[in-house]
């Protein structure tokens, strides 16, 4: 009896374990999740950015931040094959992201040279939408 | 080019069809208006003005992954879905 009982116990954890794989294969996505991760933090730090645009002691660190993850992300694309598509549009995103980034730590290095709020606005504006439009082609690209 | 012959070009692409053309047409004009009132400097308008090209580029770009991505899935949908019709 306790032998029937174990081999049914078995037989359902098996069972479980293969609806559960299976539910996973339904459910996974089928684009680099990490590429489309990055590309939203850029969006959502320059939006956070944005509002203090006035502010460059605080706005400096966004910007900091803004650079160092458009250059991972270009970093990351560009290391995998058959993605030539996203390794340009991250390479165009880098350079939009690498001027605000130089600009605002030359500015904390010599406390000279304060971007003006009007830059620091279309700025993130600009890294705003093109960090969303690349992170929902990536949503939308199969691997 | 002039200023003159910029607000030509900018005019006649307002007049056209192309909505990412003026998208990128306002944001000329407002970069202008932007460097005239001294909001902006002119080290920073040039850089803006360059990120326009690649705002551009990456308009273009995510136009072209969305379309192959929708063909993609038509595709897909096609070799699946055809003991629906049959």
């Amino acid at each position: 009896m306790r032998l029937i009982t174990s081999l049914i116990l078995i037989t359902m954890l098996s069972g479980c374990a293969l609806f559960k794989s299976g539910y996973d294969a339904a459910t996974m996505a089928k684009f680099d999740t990490n590429e489309y991760l990055l590309a939203g933090r850029v969006s959502a730090t320059a939006e956070l950015g944005l509002n203090y645009c006035s502010h460059p002691d605080i706005v400096r660190y966004y910007a900091n931040d803004i650079w160092l993850t458009a250059k991972e992300l270009r970093l990351y694309s560009s290391n995998r094959n058959e993605n030539k598509e996203v390794i340009e549009l991250t390479e165009a995103l880098y350079k939009i992201a690498e001027g605000v980034g130089k600009k605002y730590m030359t500015y904390s290095l010599t406390e000279n040279d304060v971007p003006s709020a009007g830059y620091c606005k279309l700025k993130m504006k600009s890294l705003v939408s093109n960090g969303a439009k690349i992170q929902e082609a990536i949503g939308d690209k199969e691997l | 080019m002039t200023l003159t012959e910029m607000h030509e070009v900018v005019k006649n692409i307002r007049a056209g069809d192309d909505s990412m053309l003026k998208e990128i047409a306002d944001q000329v004009d407002e970069l202008n208006q932007l460097v005239k009132s001294k909001d902006i400097t002119e080290a920073e308008y040039k850089e803006l003005m360059s990120d326009l090209e690649h705002q551009q580029f990456i308009d273009a770009e995510c136009k072209d992954l969305e379309g192959k991505a929708a063909l993609a899935q038509l595709f897909d949908w096609a070799k699946t879905g055809a003991s629906i019709i049959l």
